[in-house]
């Protein structure tokens, strides 16, 4: 099925008889990007299933001083960055007052998991991300996965092409570091 | 999934460990999760946003309950139309706005004119009557039960005499036969006269009375005699000499 376009999705938006309607066309076409990438940083279902939903809450408020200058999918995986950001950062509070680790804590969620494999180089590599500071986490998981260019990905984290690059660069060798090692 | 060749062949370039490990995500998500995603945001999104006016658990969190068949596909519009009934409630200039333009687009100003002065000075010319003014009553309360008890006498003879003729003109099959006078005497004794004169109080007026008289056999009436005893206008009298009194 193909998808929508984005400017008609907007222009759809904008007219109240057909809002909510385009509204859920947008959550659909974006739903699945959108879930892994926030599930990528905070790990647990049920948090990247929070984080998703009241990012698509904040864009429904914010979608109708959208600018139209900027794309659709950039702004939206940015607003999904941020969020997840936010997320760990209040995670990682919540840690502090409770004496836990939240580094540890969500490499402890993934070995939680039940499908958790420890041979297999996917699950490895996923332990491998969790030890990246979050927004070096962010770069990788959005070039690895999302293979987003550098010039889209500068508009989404706010951030030069070059120290992109850079941070990429250093995020892959401490993965291999990781997954050679371990 | 084809992975992107320059991407691949720049990690490639960095690690070649790295690029070995498929690009699929290990994760899994639960069992039809993205099929009502969207419904429940857009259910949240009509609670304001609010987690806990939304059913979002229900969805999201795999509750034990089964929801009816159906329920997640109309809950958005269901819960969209009852902000958008609240949002509906109406100021009265609103209502009115709808119901007439023209009354809506006249001025409310008060037309009427009031003696210059008059709600500054009303308050205390309210009090001064209150106080200076006594109210005296022309009969005692015991005066005024002997006068409702005659009028009570004028009520029963004439709503017997109405509902008699009225019964006794109608008969038919299945119509009630006419009472008899006595059936009627029967049943209005049987009415306290505390109900009757409350009823009177309420009901009656002027022409009601004028009307009762002119059916009413005026020998059958208490006489003075039967209301005002040597007692009553011994009373009577003295409070109008009081009352004199007072006023000189």
């Amino acid at each position: 099925m193909t998808q929508p376009d984005d400017k008609e999705l907007l222009l759809q938006f904008h007219e109240p008889a057909t809002k909510e309607r385009a509204y859920t066309r947008i959550i659909r076409k974006y739903q699945e990007k959108l879930y892994w990438h926030i599930r990528r940083m905070v790990v647990e279902h049920e948090d990247a299933n929070d984080v998703l939903q009241n990012m698509f809450i904040k864009v429904w408020n914010g979608l109708e001083n959208f600018r139209e200058d900027s794309q659709l999918y950039t702004w939206l995986y940015r607003i999904a960055t941020n969020e997840s950001l936010t997320f760990l950062e209040q995670k990682k509070k919540r840690s502090v007052v409770s004496m836990d680790d939240s580094e540890g804590s969500l490499s402890n969620s993934i070995k939680a998991d039940k499908h958790f494999d420890a041979n297999r180089l996917e699950w490895k590599l996923q332990l491998a991300i969790q030890q990246l500071p979050e927004k070096q986490r962010a770069v990788f998981n959005l070039r690895y996965y999302d293979e987003m260019p550098y010039t889209e990905m500068s508009k989404v984290l706010e951030t030069s092409e070059g120290a992109l690059k850079a941070s990429y660069h250093h995020a892959v060798k401490k993965i291999e570091d990781f997954i050679l090692n371990h | 999934m084809t992975r992107n060749t320059d991407i691949l062949k720049e990690l490639e370039q960095i690690s070649q460990a790295v690029a070995q490990v498929g690009a699929e995500t290990p994760y899994r998500v639960p069992v039809g999760y993205f099929d009502s995603l969207d419904t429940v945001i857009m259910a949240r999104i009509a609670a304001g946003g609010n987690e806990e006016n939304s059913l979002l658990q229900v969805a999201g969190k795999q509750m034990p309950q089964d929801a009816p068949q159906g329920y997640f596909d109309t809950l958005s519009d269901t819960i969209l139309s009852k902000i958008k009934a609240q949002q509906n409630i109406q100021t009265a200039s609103e209502e009115l706005s709808e119901l007439s333009p023209l009354l809506a687009g006249l001025s409310k100003a008060n037309l009427y004119e009031v003696p210059v002065g008059y709600f500054e000075n009303l308050p205390a010319g309210v009090t001064e009557k209150t106080t200076e003014t006594k109210v005296v009553s022309m009969f005692s309360k015991q005066v005024w039960v002997r006068y409702a008890a005659a009028a009570v006498v004028f009520g029963l003879i004439a709503f017997g005499i109405n509902f008699f003729s009225s019964q006794s003109t109608v008969s038919g099959p299945g119509i009630p036969t006419a009472k008899t006078e006595e059936q009627i005497n029967t049943e209005l004794a049987k009415i306290s006269d505390e109900e009757i004169i409350n009823y009177l109080k309420m009901t009656s007026d002027g022409k009601d009375v004028a009307a009762i008289a002119s059916v009413v056999d005026q020998s059958q009436l208490p006489t003075e005699a039967d209301y005002m005893d040597d007692a009553f206008m011994e009373s009577f009298m003295k409070e109008l000499e009081q009352t004199e009194n007072k006023t000189n």
